[in-house]
């Protein structure tokens, strides 16, 4: 591993000329000395006359503790209360003495060649403006606090003076998969004894392959290659990452699936688990999962949500899962502020770490296309009085949106009004469809969602995609749908509004996004979430459990929880009020259990 | 990676089974998941994990949930199973028929967990 070595600082070294053995004609060297980095009670000798140096540091009460011979160097340890500035001082005026200064600390500063180290604020924040660049680098950025404050960062520096090699501490991704074979993470994953890099739970196989991207931008900012000159660096330069693949294309993850993959990495003694998912409503089966990993040493990292809102009120699991080896992390952005998106929890979230404009690695090449309903337009059946396209102006936003009847939220709605319109995909390996919209429904009455690959109506002869009914508490985003099997076809999605007379309310679509991945293994990303302040901690817990064996769950987290960074914006949104600190957690030094003392008078 | 995805409060929602069609295209790859109504958490419709005491086993389960016609049981643990039922009677219909059985210790639906990315710049309201 080629680390830069650099010296503390400069220093000027300056040869004696000595005239007269009596009286010394120059003057002794000077040091600025205002560093402070050089040992203090040593300085280092060059005597004209080896053979007297003995008499002459003994002489001054003070002691040789090594010669090195090639430099002609004596190593000397002042006698006590003599300070370096003052033993300069005089065995500089010695004229036996022909060189004379202090003991200086040159110290490493490990930092990785990775081309886009620099955009990488939350491993080094020098203040830094990050930045797309396409079509390697692609992603949308966060305005907000961009560029944000030097300093505002892990501590990563520091932190890789003491390991940047954690494949001693296997850690899982569980997530969408990994792209195994990207240039900057295949050298940095597990292998069982027949080279498959984990499990794949969503179909049951041996190929944890990612089709949607979020696990490979896990993954890389846990341990993407370090130092190779290419793309990022991980927290770990070195890794061993196992690829749990729970969730599909469109980033959803069962409990079954879940479950199986924490029994998987129990059973391969994986030491870290990151989980950047989360989901409403109790989970006995996943809890209990995650309670067998806690006996079996796992730590567990995960992600305290996105929905800016507060976990103490509404439970996220697995963040609020009451177990001893889970942490959970809320996001920060670039001057470390809580980032607006992020869930919290003065109770239940634990630590935040950097989680707006996270450079990392991603599956492949995504395309997103957001219809804007009214460029190409739809096709409304019936053409008038039911489906149209409106520009409205909504909280100061220009929102265009699709809305049945014209007059939504208010008025009513014909049975049976349908619109669709055709897409046209280029080749893929995925595809994904968000909508978001509002839906004011009575009793009986229903919004569906429908796809016909080949084009034409989807409301005859396709297939239903979804079905809302109810009311949705204003807008919402829908759950991505998976329509990976229009991928390099033509296919035609819609939406048909049905109820029995009079059918009040009706709904109004606001976003239709389409996005396609082209895996390949060059791609890197910006995203932002708490998903991906997750795995920085993730990677913290890897480190620490690499650098300390001997660490138990509970060191581990207390390392964490107490060596983290106190930050004003957390104070009362964490339990610790802290941002998650590399080099504080790995010199935090846990208290001492089973110690008892006695005091006696 | 595209717009938000969140879980949509108040909406009740499912995705429909894919129909086979071999003129049309083929089913989707995943089960796709089921929204809440009332307040619960997007559940996988039709599965549920069943937790069991020791001797618990496949043949038990199919005669506890007979009503709600067992289609497939698949045994992930020692004592933990994932079913599929035909006819899903919601889960606590479920809980009620575990409820008389001292060898079932848990019946839950098969939640669906999101790797959400934050929500995009969308109005809070349509107006």
């Amino acid at each position: 591993m080629d680390q830069l070595f650099k010296p503390a600082r400069t220093v000027g070294l300056m040869l004696a000329a000595l005239l007269s053995p009596l009286a010394p004609t120059w003057a002794a060297p000077s040091f600025d000395l205002s560093s402070g980095e050089y040992v203090p009670d040593e300085i280092l000798v060059r005597f004209k006359d080896a053979s007297i140096r003995t008499s002459l540091i003994s002489g001054r009460s003070g002691e040789e503790i090594e010669t090195l011979e090639q430099a002609g160097l004596s190593r000397i340890r002042l006698r006590e209360g003599q300070s370096v500035e003052d033993a300069i001082a005089e065995y500089g005026g010695d004229s036996n003495v022909e060189h004379v200064q202090p003991n200086f600390i040159y110290k490493l500063q490990a930092m990785p060649n990775d081309a886009l180290f620099g955009q990488m604020w939350g491993l080094r924040n020098t203040g830094q403006r990050v930045a797309s660049n396409p079509p390697t680098l692609t992603g949308d950025l966060i305005s907000t606090n961009n560029p944000g404050t030097a300093g505002m960062d892990m501590g990563l520096e520091r932190a890789w003076d003491v390991i940047t090699d954690c494949s001693s501490a296997t850690v899982g991704v569980v997530d969408s998969g990994i792209s195994y074979n990207h240039e900057d993470i295949a050298a940095n994953l597990w292998a069982d004894a027949t080279g498959n890099h984990g499990r794949n739970f969503v179909d049951m196989n041996n190929d944890p392959l990612d089709l949607n991207g979020h696990g490979t931008h896990v993954a890389g900012t846990i341990g993407a290659v370090g130092n190779n000159g290419l793309g990022t660096t991980g927290l770990c330069w070195k890794a061993k990452i196992m690829s749990l693949r729970t969730c599909n294309a469109a980033g959803s993850c069962t409990t079954s699936a879940n479950v199986s993959a924490v029994d998987f990495a129990i059973a391969n003694q994986a030491k870290v688990l990151n989980m950047s998912l989360g989901g409403r409503g109790f989970d006995q089966a996943f809890s209990d999962a995650i309670l067998r990993a806690s006996n079996s040493d796992i730590v567990v990292v995960v992600a305290a949500g996105n929905e800016n809102t507060n976990n103490d009120v509404t439970p996220s699991y697995p963040c609020n899962f009451p177990h001893p080896n889970v942490i959970c992390v809320a996001a920060l952005d670039q001057s470390y502020a809580l980032a607006s998106f992020s869930n919290y929890g003065a109770s239940s979230v634990h630590v935040a770490g950097p989680g707006v404009n996270v450079v990392s690695t991603w599956a492949g090449s995504s395309t997103a296309s957001d219809d804007d309903f009214h460029t190409s337009p739809w096709t409304a059946v019936p053409a008038s009085g039911g489906w149209v396209y409106q520009h409205r102006t909504i909280q100061g936003q220009a929102v265009d949106l699709l809305v049945d009847p014209s007059t939504y939220p208010s008025g009513t709605f014909h049975s049976n009004d349908l619109v669709y319109k055709q897409f046209t995909f280029g080749a893929a390996q995925a595809a994904l469809l968000d909508i978001a919209g509002q839906v004011t429904l009575g009793a009986g009455n229903t919004l569906d969602v429908n796809g016909r690959v080949g084009g034409g109506n989807p409301f005859s002869g396709g297939t239903r995609i979804l079905r809302t009914t109810g009311s949705t508490q204003g807008v919402v985003a829908f759950p991505t749908l998976d329509i990976s099997q229009c991928a390099g076809m033509t296919c035609s999605f819609g939406f048909q509004l049905t109820g029995a007379p009079p059918a009040t309310g009706g709904a109004g679509i606001v976003d239709f996004s389409i996005t396609t991945l082209q895996l390949n293994n060059v791609t890197y990303k910006i995203e932002a979430g708490t998903s991906m302040a997750t795995p920085h901690v993730a990677g913290l817990a890897t480190m620490l459990r690499a650098y300390n064996p001997s660490y138990t769950v509970a060191d581990v987290v207390n390392a964490i929880k107490g060596g983290g960074t106190s930050v004003p914006a957390l104070a009362t949104k964490t339990t610790t009020g802290k941002a998650a600190n590399a080099f504080g957690s790995l010199t935090y030094i846990n208290a001492p259990t089973g110690v008892t003392a006695t005091v006696s008078h | 990676m595209g717009c938000p995805h969140s879980n949509p409060p108040g909406a009740g929602a499912q995705n429909a089974p894919a129909e086979n069609s071999p003129a049309e295209e083929p089913a989707p790859r995943d089960p796709p998941a089921q929204l809440a109504t009332q307040g619960e958490a997007d559940r996988v419709p039709g599965e549920y994990l069943v937790a069991v005491q020791k001797g618990g086993d496949e043949s038990m389960i199919r005669r506890l949930f007979a009503d709600a016609s067992v289609q497939s049981v698949r045994q992930l643990r020692d004592d933990l199973f994932l079913i599929h039922v035909e006819r899903d009677p919601g889960p606590q219909a479920m809980r009620q028929a575990a409820a008389g059985s001292d060898q079932i210790r848990n019946v839950q639906p098969n939640f669906v967990y999101r790797t959400n990315p934050p929500p995009a710049k969308l109005p809070d309201e349509i107006k």
